[in-house]
């Protein structure tokens, strides 16, 4: 825009300030003006000239030196300086030149010579600006293209790895099943035994009913992660009791806690409405997270349940070991956890990938807080979710959408 | 019975998922930068349809639907498997708006997700039909898997503000 480009005027000579203004102004440029150097830099500082015309002999700071001080305080987008003298001889105008002016105007002023050489270096300066843009842009789309990149690199590390797991799929599961159907078994065979005394016997099928409940958890998780995968786990949305919910599970985990001598209690709070989510979700994300604080603690496991605005709220905290900063980054993913990619705890393999899934699928939000030795805070929000069998009800509700007329195709 | 009568059955397809049967279904999903793939068999008479957020998946946690790549392999494959040719299967696209919250850098979440759809498909050799994407409103679609039709309108603000559907769930 040319009405946006400014002229600097440093001249100590006000007759000719004021006639070369009105010109300037005229041919629809903005422009400043100063008597001396000190107020001309000064003036420059502030309004950022595109063009400074600048006498070279001046009371005070002279020419030449206003000139460099005029490329130096502006390093970005430095304005074009074009000396005006009427002693300009080969040497002033070399010694202009070296000081950094890139034109000189000799005095007395033609003022249609003025016109060209302003608009000309105004023209220049614009197609500079623009070729320095695009050089940014093109240094933008080159960087965006080098994240891209290493994007790229780090997810086939990705995909290397989630080969490796596939590969290894059958031989995990086979852990996470065999050993506890292997148990089943081995004890099913000790309670067959007539010579059993039925005290024994109650005790093994308590055992019988334990291992039978990690294998079930277990199962629960390979088939919620195929639902997931397969694109089938579709939300049943109702008014769910959480509190019943989160006491039953709690309660499940019961047996598992004394054995492990760990306190397992809850704490629900201001859920006396029901809240409309999916129960078997989260059911099945409680569950995950419960086993798991069970199965690492050292210490008291605690079940919050409550609202925090429209979200309901769960925490389970455990005083456990704590996780380290390097296992929190790949806690979600397949088949990894704290000793290493591939070496899996019990239950350790699926249930927090399939908690977080489940989270998403309710829109939700999952976050770990945790450090070694401080034990381990999982804590997900999930938002009221909408009745949406028809969602132009609600939207009428709102008197804020509206869907307009259906077309066909 | 008289067909006028016969009412078909209604399913609420959520982000993230794939829906394909051969049953008659009316198959509703609310759109905002995301995308709905609809393939449709007109030699078996069914369709299936799926609801994918973002265009890619990045390797984080399971492969699963949330992604454009993920949900149209698996739409394809839910196809073949329930006895479809991939030969005589078309497709429809929906959604992919600009809508808030989806507009970070210089191509936006719906432009990407729309690429991606017309990538896979015309990899897959599957002729897009028909389609309703980009610009800067919501889409609520009705998919009939008997006969291939997309009921389309527009989710739009009264006061004519951009629309706040980052997710494509239905407020």
């Amino acid at each position: 825009m040319e009405s946006s480009e400014t002229i600097l005027i440093i001249d100590d000579d006000a007759g000719l300030r004021v006639a070369l203004r009105a010109f300037l102004e005229g041919i629809g440029l903005r422009v400043l003006d100063a008597p001396d150097g000190a107020l001309g830099l000064d003036l420059a500082r502030r309004e950022r000239p595109d063009v400074v015309l600048l006498d070279l002999t001046m009371p005070g700071i002279n020419g030449y030196d206003v000139c460099r001080e005029l490329l130096a305080q502006a390093a970005e987008g430095p304005p074009v300086v074009i000396v005006m003298s009427g002693l300009l001889g080969t040497s002033q105008r070399v010694r202009a030149f070296h000081s950094g002016a890139v034109d000189c105007l000799a005095k007395p002023i033609q003022y249609e010579e003025v016109e060209v050489r302003v608009k000309t270096h105004l023209a220049i300066r614009r197609k500079t600006q623009e070729v320095r843009e695009s050089r940014d842009s093109l240094g933008k789309a080159l960087h965006d293209a080098g994240v891209m990149n290493r994007n790229l690199l780090a997810l086939n590390d990705k995909l290397k790895h989630s080969e490796e797991v596939k590969t290894r799929f059958l031989a995990l599961m086979r852990n996470e099943i065999n050993n506890p159907l292997g148990s089943i078994m081995a004890l099913a065979d000790r309670i067959a035994d007539a010579a059993l005394p039925p005290a024994k016997a109650r005790e093994l099928a308590a055992l019988v009913k334990d291992e039978a409940f990690h294998l079930d958890c277990q199962i629960r998780n390979v088939f919620a992660a195929a639902e997931v995968e397969a694109g089938e786990a579709s939300p049943f949305l109702a008014r769910v009791d959480v509190a019943s919910v989160v006491r039953d599970v709690a309660a499940s985990f019961a047996v598992k806690a004394r054995e492990r001598d760990l306190a397992l209690t809850t704490r629900i709070q201001g859920l006396e409405e029901d809240f409309p989510t999916d129960a078997d979700m989260l059911h099945h994300i409680l569950s995950n997270l419960v086993s798991n604080a069970v199965q690492h603690g050292q210490g008291p496991v605690e079940v919050r349940a409550g609202l925090s605005g429209a979200c309901l709220t769960l925490e389970v905290q455990d005083g456990g070991p704590g996780i380290s900063e390097y296992a929190l980054k790949s806690l979600f993913e397949p088949f990894r956890n704290e000793d290493g990619p591939f070496k899996v705890a019990r239950g350790q393999g699926l249930g927090l990938v399939v908690v977080r899934a489940l989270v998403e699928i309710l829109d939700g939000r999952i976050h770990v807080d945790s450090a070694p030795g401080k034990g381990s805070l999982f804590r997900v929000e999930l938002p009221r979710a909408p009745f949406l069998a028809n969602p132009q009800a609600r939207a009428q509700d709102d008197n804020i959408l509206f869907f307009d007329e259906p077309q066909a195709f | 019975m008289d067909p006028v009568l016969e009412k078909v059955p209604s399913h609420y397809l959520y982000p993230c998922m794939v829906f394909a049967h051969r049953q008659a279904f009316e198959v509703t999903t609310v759109l905002g930068s995301c995308v709905a793939v609809c393939l449709w068999d007109a030699g078996m008479q069914m369709g299936g349809i799926n609801h994918y957020m973002l265009a890619l998946w990045n390797g984080d946690g399971l492969p699963t639907p949330k992604y454009g790549n993920i949900a149209i392999q698996k739409l394809i494959r839910a196809m073949l498997d329930r006895g479809c040719t991939r030969e005589r299967l078309v497709a429809k696209v929906f959604g992919g708006g600009n809508v808030i919250g989806s507009s970070q850098g210089a191509i936006t979440v719906g432009e990407r997700n729309i690429a991606v759809a017309w990538d896979l498909l015309r990899d897959a050799g599957i002729p897009i039909v028909a389609s309703d994407v980009g610009g800067d409103s919501g889409r609520k679609i009705i998919f009939n898997t008997r006969t291939g039709t997309v009921l389309m309108s527009r989710l739009k603000r009264i006061d004519g503000q951009p629309l706040d559907l980052p997710d494509g769930r239905p407020r």
